[in-house]
């Protein structure tokens, strides 16, 4: 977690913290915090947010001000109509924030396995998400749920080949030689 | 032409018209030709002054606004026209010119943040950081003048006065006094609750929700409910440097 | 923390009468007030003097006193109304800004410090706690000690604070009676008193101001010698045939250019075509327009032009009023845009070739393009994209559309929304 995130000016103005009535200038805030939610999520690596937490990005101590669910929702719901987050579930607390998109993640992995001649090669799940190789790189941490998806596209592609071990902890690909 | 003695009574009235007329033709041309003389040393006149000073007009608000006044004085606008001479030859035109310019930027890139009404200081130093390359201070007053032609123009670009602050719009509405008095007492905190407007103003109820409703739909207040004592509060992003913490915060907006 | 260690001393006089900085002088004196703060002991029973420069506290008993100055204030909020606020001494609470030795330092956004709350408990004062607060507002403002008019760069926190735009004073202003420059209150005296800077420090400027009133004497003379040219031009009789005289016609062409030379503002009037400069400029306007109206949907307001047009030409930039003037004098020669202006005053040039009664059949289409068109409604920002003008235009367009009744508006919850007018078809009142 990076303490050194520079929060945008509207964070700080205690009025972007209420739902405004009037549409327009509502539609500017729905902007602002999508884009603060997003930028909030990669800076920190969050994959899932729970709507019920308070974490900082809802909540700012200095100005004693707080989202109100309603709004949590509303600014989630909006980066969901437009493909960047997804609701984990039907009651909308729990969502998923692609602040990068799947697709992108895909690319990542290319270029990581490409840097690290990992043609031909086979790498597990874990090893990715948390293994050695990865570390201080974008996909130390990756979500399972993310990296599958990636991993599956890239797959469609013909760039890897996934596969099952004996146990959950043994899923992997496999790299194709041509990358 | 001199008069004879008893031509006037030998001539007809006709001659005697045409033979005026004439005259004041020739006056009128005598006339014009004068003006053109004056012009040209009026000019020069210009020229010298341009020669030695015209660095201080573009360095020293302060001289510049000294300038102003007395122009105002005698009757001319040396902003008018570039054609003028002073624009011409003192390059004082361009320097409003492009300063108008410059506001009308400025206030684009702000109104979704202050619905089109910008503090005249605020507005001024944005401007001299845009600027700041130029070397080249400008004052509140360069900026007021530059606002006061843009005017004509005729999109609402004005400066007015609220409580002690000097007030940039940029919008077509026009604020009424209620809003005024409103914006004033805003001023205090940046933002009032419906209690302030009643105390401070003495107005019942409808009229400060009434008012207040009206400024939320121009865009100019925003509403805050998160406060701990429940209290609806009104904020306004024109009060304080809220429009400079915007621009600040958008790296991807070239100031 | 100790007050006395914290405010800076103050010299008294034996009678414990303050000794003031040059061009200082006392605004007002409010009796007995305390000042407190967090992790004091109260400072009691003083007398609170507020100077056009500082806060003095002053113990007459013990002559001693302290002070601080106003520069290190960064903010003063006003008193507190309450009904519990009412029994109780009222208090004006000023934050200070710290330095790192945690003593009262000039408050400048550049270095980042601390600060601290400290009141001004007013007991006993003859004065109302709201005319202090003003006052000291005031003084706050005005920032006599240290005014600069060339200020460059200032920026200020997001809560709003009292300052006008003007920089700090430097440290060394604060140690004492140094050099202090004069006090003058509101813009006027910031240019008489900057003017006295220049004119004492530079001996170039004074031959500037010199000069200054030499042109400016001529120039008087110049209007003077115009106007009266003018009134004999202008009311000149013309032949009989009742059209102008041809040396006439050039005599007033010459003076309308003229007087744009000298700056003195002339009417476009009905028999002149204004000067030749705007005749030329109007020309170049109607050929520059062509793209960017394309771009923008066949309308651009007027303060759009002026931005495209001076940014194009890069220097010798146009004034508002020559472009104003300019496009008003597109009605004389045969050019295919036009100048209009709304109710609301703003001011669009428009392509001739785009009618209102054809913006407002797109508009009709687009508001019959589902089935139930009387449910649609639509808003300016729709038409704006549809249309590709600026939103602000599109509004007017729906504003001028509802005022012929073709358009009715709903000011509901989703902002301000047009609708077919139905009964103006059926022969009805406009809604």
């Amino acid at each position: 977690m990076g303490d050194d995130f520079k929060w945008p000016y509207f964070f700080n103005y205690p009025p972007y913290f209420t739902l405004q009535p009037v549409k327009d200038t509502r539609d500017k805030q729905i902007q602002l915090w999508k884009e603060l939610i997003l930028k909030y999520c990669k800076h920190n690596k969050i994959f899932f947010i729970h709507l019920e937490d308070d974490i900082p990005l809802f909540f700012n101590a200095s100005i004693d001000r707080k989202l109100t669910y309603e709004a949590r929702q509303l600014f989630v719901g909006a980066l969901v109509s437009e493909g960047r987050a997804e609701w984990m579930d039907k009651a909308h607390r729990k969502c998923l924030v692609h602040w990068r998109k799947v697709q992108d993640w895909a690319e990542v992995i290319l270029q990581f396995a490409r840097d690290n001649g990992m043609e031909d090669g086979v790498m597990t799940i874990d090893e990715i998400r948390l293994g050695d190789e990865t570390r201080g790189t974008d996909l130390a941490g990756i979500d399972k749920v993310v990296l599958i998806r990636a991993l599956k596209l890239l797959e469609q592609r013909g760039k890897v080949a996934m596969f099952k071990g004996k146990s959950e902890d043994d899923e992997g690909v496999k790299f194709s030689a041509q990358l | 032409m001199r008069r004879r003695p008893g031509v006037a009574g030998l001539q007809s009235e006709a001659v005697l018209r045409g033979q005026y007329k004439a005259l004041g033709e020739n006056v009128a041309r005598i006339r014009m030709d004068l003006m053109k003389d004056q012009l040209s040393t009026f000019r020069n006149q210009l020229e010298d002054f341009a020669r030695k000073h015209k660095n201080d007009i573009k360095k020293n608000p302060v001289f510049r606004a000294q300038f102003h006044s007395m122009c105002a004085t005698c009757g001319v606008d040396p902003l008018a026209s570039n054609k003028g001479f002073w624009a011409e030859l003192l390059g004082i035109g361009d320097f409003y010119y492009e300063l108008g310019v410059q506001i009308v930027d400025i206030c684009l890139a702000t109104r979704s943040h202050n619905g089109g009404l910008i503090d005249l200081g605020e507005l001024c130093s944005l401007l001299s950081k845009k600027r700041r390359a130029l070397r080249e201070p400008i004052s509140e007053d360069d900026c007021r003048r530059a606002i006061s032609k843009l005017e004509i123009l005729g999109s609402g670009f004005e400066v007015f006065t609220i409580g002690k602050k000097k007030m940039v719009r940029s919008v077509p509405t026009e604020l009424n006094k209620d809003h005024n008095h409103i914006l004033e007492i805003a001023q205090a905190r940046g933002y009032v609750t419906i209690e302030d407007v009643e105390n401070e103003l003495n107005w019942p109820s409808g009229r400060a929700v009434d008012s207040l409703e009206l400024l939320l739909k121009e865009g100019l207040a925003m509403v805050d409910d998160g406060h701990s004592d429940g209290k609806r509060r009104y904020w306004f992003p024109c009060i304080g440097s809220m429009s400079s913490d915007a621009i600040d915060a958008e790296s991807e907006y070239n100031l | 923390m100790d007050w006395m260690k914290f405010l800076s001393p103050l010299k008294l006089t034996s009678s414990a009468r303050p000794e003031l900085l040059a061009n200082e002088f006392e605004r007002f004196v409010v009796g007995s007030a305390d000042l407190e703060a967090e992790g004091f002991n109260p400072l009691k029973a003083g007398i609170i003097v507020f100077t056009n420069h500082r806060i003095l506290w002053i113990d007459e008993n013990n002559c001693r006193g302290g002070f601080l100055h106003l520069a290190s204030v960064i903010q003063v909020y006003p008193p507190k109304k309450s009904l519990k606020k009412m029994f109780s001494t009222p208090r004006i609470n000023l934050q200070i800004c710290l330095s790192s030795s945690g003593t009262p330092c000039p408050y400048s956004q550049a270095a980042s410090t601390s600060s601290m709350l400290i009141h001004i408990a007013l007991r006993n004062s003859t004065s109302s706690v709201d005319t202090t607060f003003s006052k000291l507002t005031e003084m706050l403002e005005t920032k006599a000690w240290h005014v600069n008019a060339e200020s460059h760069e200032h920026s200020r926190r997001g809560l709003p604070s009292q300052d006008e735009s003007s920089s700090l004073p430097a440290v060394q202003d604060l140690a004492g009676p140094s050099r202090i420059r004069p006090a003058m209150a509101g813009v006027s005296g910031i240019l008489r008193k900057e003017q006295e800077q220049w004119e004492e420090t530079d001996k170039n400027l004074q031959d500037a101001f010199v000069d200054l009133k030499a042109l400016m004497s001529k120039a008087k003379e110049m209007v003077a010698l115009a106007e009266k040219m003018r009134a004999k031009l202008m009311t000149a009789p013309t032949t009989q045939a009742g059209s102008m005289d041809d040396e006439d016609a050039t005599s007033r062409q010459e003076m309308q250019d003229w007087m744009l030379s000298v700056g003195i503002a002339s009417p476009v009037t009905k028999e002149t075509a204004g000067a030749l400069y705007h005749q030329q400029l109007s020309r170049q306007l109607a050929d520059f327009v062509v793209v960017p109206l394309q771009k923008a949907g066949g309308m651009l307001a007027l303060v759009d032009v002026y931005c495209l047009f001076n940014r194009a030409r890069g220097t010798e930039l146009i004034s508002p009023e020559d472009l104003l003037r300019a496009c008003t004098l597109w009605e004389k020669i045969d050019v295919p845009v036009i100048l209009r202006k709304f109710d609301s005053g703003v001011m669009i040039i428009q392509s001739k070739s785009q009618s209102d009664d054809e913006i407002f059949s797109r508009i009709r289409s687009l508001l019959t393009r589902t089935e139930e068109p009387s449910f649609v409604g639509i808003g300016a920002t729709e038409v704006a994209r549809a249309l590709g003008m600026a939103p602000a235009l599109a509004k007017e367009q729906l504003l001028a559309a509802e005022q012929k009744g073709n358009l009715c508006r709903d000011d509901g919850p989703d902002g301000l929304r047009f609708y077919l007018n139905f009964f103006k078809d059926i022969g009805g009142e406009v809604c």
